[in-house]
C-alpha cells in the first residue's frame, strides 16, 4: 500500500482498489456489519487518538471521542458519495464532536469525580511516557509532556487549529474549510498558538 | 526578531514559502543563530506534538464495535432487521387496506369479466391479465386477498365465507397496527434508543415497552415492582399506573416519588440521549446491551442507589468494584447499612461517589459517552452525611462521569 499513501503517509484509499474496498466496507457498515466497521477503525482509530488525545488532554476523553467519531460518522459516510477522503471526513467529524462537548462543558462542569483510583477492573491509564526508558528517551518524554501540557493550557480555537497543523499537518486552507474560518485566522491563529507555547516552555520571547 | 521574520518562520515551517524565498530563509538561517535556535524550538513543539503516545487500550476496539452494534440494533444484520420491519409495515398497510376496501369489493362486485375457468388459476394472481395485457381488476383483488389467505370466489355463499374470514382478520390486523405503534423500529444510523434487549423470556414479555427513538412512559409490572420494593425495603407499593401508549412527550415524575410511581424514561430527541431515573437501572443494564436483566425473575434484584457511610471513599472520588472479592468485602464486610447492594453479580459494576451527598436525587443519564451521573440536586444536601453514594451500572465498559452544573 505504500505507493498508494500520500507523501505525508495520510490515507491508503487513494487507488482505485483502495476505494473500492474502503467503498465495500463503508456500505456494510451501512448495513450494520460490525466487522466492517472494526476493520475500519482499526485503520483509523490510532490517527484520530493521537489527535483527540491532544485536544482533550485525557485518554479516557480521547477514547470516547474517538469511538463516537467512528461510531457516528462511519455509517453516514454514504451520504458523501465519495468525493470527501475518509480520512479527513473523520476528522472533521472527531473536531465537530469536540466542539460540540466543549460547548456543553460550558454549560455544565465535570466535577472532581474522575476515575482516579479504580478498586479493580480495567487497568487505570497511565502517560505512556512514564514508563522506564532510557535518559535520552525519558528526556525527550519528558519535553512532549511539557509540551502537551503547554498544549492544552492553549485557547481551545487555537490548540485544534494548530493540532490540525501539527499532528494532521493539514494545509492552511483545509483548515479553514474544517474550522469555518478565513485562512489569514488560521494562520494568526498558528502563529499565536505557537509564540506562545515558545514562551510557555522558556525558549525565549 | 522582527514579525515579519516570525511570520517568514512559520511559512518556513508549513512550506508555504516560494522556492526562492525559502533559500533566502536558509541562508538567513545560517548566519542568524537566533532565528536557527527560534526555528528550532518550533520544530521541537510540532515534534512533540506529533509523537507521544497515540496506543489506544486494548478493550477499545470491543467497546467501539459494542457501541455500533447496538446503535445498529443489537448485532442484528440491519438488513434483515429493516427488512422485518418494513415487511411487516407493509403487511399490516396491505392488511388495513384488505379490511376496509375488499368487503365492499366482495359485497357489490359485479364483475365485468366471466370468472376464470380454473379457480386454482385465479389465485395465482400476478399472472393473470385482462384482456388489454394490464392486471385485471379481478386479479388485483384476488392479489390482495390471496394475500390475506382469502378465498377469491364470487359465489353468493363463497362471498360470504369470505365476510367471516374478512371479520376474523380484522381484529389481527389492528393488533398488526398496534405492535407497529410500539414496538421498537430500527433506529436510523447515529441515533441512540433505548429498547430493553429482545432476548431472553422475562416472564415480562405483556409489560409495556418504550418505543425506540420516543421514550415515552414506563411502568414495572407488579412483580417488578415487588423486586424493587423489597431491595429497598419499602412499604406496600400503591397501584402501578399502566402507562397510555402513545404519550407525545414523557414528563419525568417529582424526584422522591417511589420506584412503584412508575418508572418515566425520556429520550431528548435532539441531543439523542436517553434520561432515565434512577429506578431504571435494571432496563438500563438491558438497554446497555449487557447481560444483566434485573426484569429477569432468575436474575438478581435492581441494587438501589445506597447512601455510603464515612471512610469508604473519599470526598470527590469516584471508584467501580468490579471483583467479587472486594465487592463482598464492602457489602458483606460489617456494614449491614450496604446489604441493598445484593451479591456479587459479574454482570454489573458498583459505583462508589465520595462526597456530602442527597443519594436520592442523584439522576442518571446515558449519553453517546458513557454514563453520567447528574449530582446537581444531590449537591445541594449540605446536611447529608460526609459519605457518597453507592450504585449498580451494567459492566458494559462504559465511562462514567458524575456532573454537576454550574
Amino acid at each position: 500500500m505504500d505507493g498508494l499513501r500520500e507523501p505525508d503517509g495520510r490515507d491508503g484509499v487513494r487507488s482505485p482498489g483502495g476505494e473500492q474496498a474502503t467503498a465495500e466496507l463503508l456500505e456494510r457498515i451501512r448495513r450494520g456489519d460490525a466487522a466492517a466497521f472494526e476493520a475500519v477503525a482499526r485503520e483509523h482509530a490510532p490517527r484520530l487518538f493521537r489527535l483527540a488525545l491532544r485536544l482533550s488532554g485525557r485518554r479516557e476523553d480521547a477514547e470516547d471521542l474517538v469511538q463516537e467519531t467512528l461510531v457516528r460518522a462511519l455509517p453516514r459516510l454514504g451520504r458523501f458519495e465519495g468525493r470527501a477522503r475518509l480520512s479527513t471526513y473523520l476528522v472533521r467529524a472527531l473536531v465537530n464532536l469536540w466542539k460540540n462537548r466543549l460547548r456543553s462543558r460550558k454549560r455544565s462542569r465535570i466535577v472532581a469525580w474522575v476515575f482516579g483510583s479504580r478498586e479493580h477492573g480495567e487497568a487505570t491509564p497511565e502517560p505512556a511516557d512514564a514508563r522506564p526508558s532510557p535518559l535520552e528517551q525519558l528526556e525527550t518524554a519528558e519535553r512532549a509532556a511539557r509540551v502537551r501540557t503547554a498544549v492544552a493550557q492553549l485557547e481551545p480555537t487555537r490548540r485544534l487549529t494548530l493540532l490540525l497543523r501539527e499532528v494532521e499537518m493539514l494545509s492552511y486552507e483545509e483548515i479553514a474549510v474544517m474550522t469555518g474560518v478565513p485562512v489569514g485566522t488560521v494562520r494568526s491563529r498558528i502563529a499565536r498558538a505557537r509564540d506562545e507555547l515558545r514562551r510557555r516552555l522558556g525558549d525565549g520571547p | 526578531m522582527t514579525d515579519r521574520d516570525e511570520q517568514r518562520i512559520q511559512d518556513y515551517l508549513d512550506g508555504r514559502l516560494a522556492p526562492a524565498e525559502r533559500a533566502e530563509f536558509e541562508r538567513r538561517l545560517r548566519d542568524d543563530p537566533g532565528l536557527a535556535r527560534r526555528l528550532r524550538a518550533l520544530n521541537e513543539i510540532g515534534a512533540a506534538l506529533r509523537e507521544g503516545p497515540a496506543e489506544l487500550s486494548p478493550s477499545f476496539y470491543a467497546r467501539a464495535r459494542r457501541s455500533f452494534e447496538e446503535r445498529s440494533g443489537r448485532g442484528a444484520p440491519a438488513g434483515l432487521r429493516v427488512f422485518s420491519w418494513e415487511a411487516a409495515g407493509l403487511a399490516a398497510a396491505a392488511a388495513l387496506a384488505a379490511a376496509l376496501f375488499v368487503p365492499h369489493f366482495l359485497r357489490d362486485r359485479t364483475s365485468p369479466l366471466p370468472p376464470p375457468a380454473d379457480p386454482e388459476r385465479a389465485r395465482s394472481g400476478p399472472a393473470e391479465t385482462g384482456a388489454a395485457g394490464a392486471p385485471s381488476p379481478a386479479a388485483g383483488a384476488g392479489i390482495g386477498a390471496e394475500a390475506l389467505g382469502l378465498s377469491t370466489s364470487t359465489e353468493p355463499e363463497e362471498r360470504e365465507a369470505g365476510r367471516e374470514e374478512l371479520r376474523k382478520t380484522a381484529p389481527a390486523t389492528r393488533d398488526e397496527r398496534s405492535t407497529e405503534a410500539t414496538e421498537p423500529r430500527a433506529p436510523e444510523a447515529g441515533r441512540r434508543v433505548f429498547a430493553p434487549a429482545p432476548a431472553p423470556a422475562t416472564g415480562l414479555e405483556d409489560a409495556p415497552r418504550p418505543p425506540a427513538g420516543r421514550i415515552e412512559t414506563y411502568a414495572p409490572v407488579p412483580a417488578e415492582a415487588d423486586a424493587l420494593r423489597d431491595a429497598e425495603g419499602s412499604a406496600a407499593p400503591p397501584a402501578v399506573p399502566r402507562p397510555e401508549p402513545r404519550a407525545p412527550r414523557s414528563i419525568l415524575p417529582p424526584a422522591g416519588d417511589s420506584v412503584a410511581d412508575g418508572v418515566t424514561a425520556k429520550l431528548d430527541d435532539q441531543r439523542g440521549e436517553t434520561s432515565v431515573r434512577r429506578e431504571m437501572l435494571g432496563q438500563i443494564g438491558a438497554e446497555a446491551g449487557g447481560a444483566a436483566s434485573a426484569l429477569s425473575p432468575a436474575g438478581p434484584p435492581v441494587p438501589p442507589i445506597v447512601p455510603l457511610p464515612p471512610g469508604i471513599v473519599g470526598p470527590g472520588s469516584l471508584r467501580t468494584i468490579e471483583e467479587r472479592e472486594a465487592w463482598e468485602a464492602l457489602v458483606f464486610g460489617e456494614r449491614p447499612e450496604l446489604l441493598p447492594l445484593g451479591p456479587y453479580d459479574p454482570r454489573q459494576r458498583l459505583v462508589l461517589i465520595g462526597g456530602r451527598l442527597d443519594c436520592s436525587s442523584l439522576r442518571l443519564v446515558s449519553t453517546p459517552e458513557g454514563w453520567e451521573i447528574h449530582a446537581e440536586d444531590a449537591l445541594r444536601a449540605p446536611d447529608s452525611p460526609s459519605g457518597g453514594c453507592a450504585l449498580a451500572l451494567p459492566r458494559d465498559g462504559r465511562p462514567v462521569r458524575v456532573v454537576a452544573s454550574q
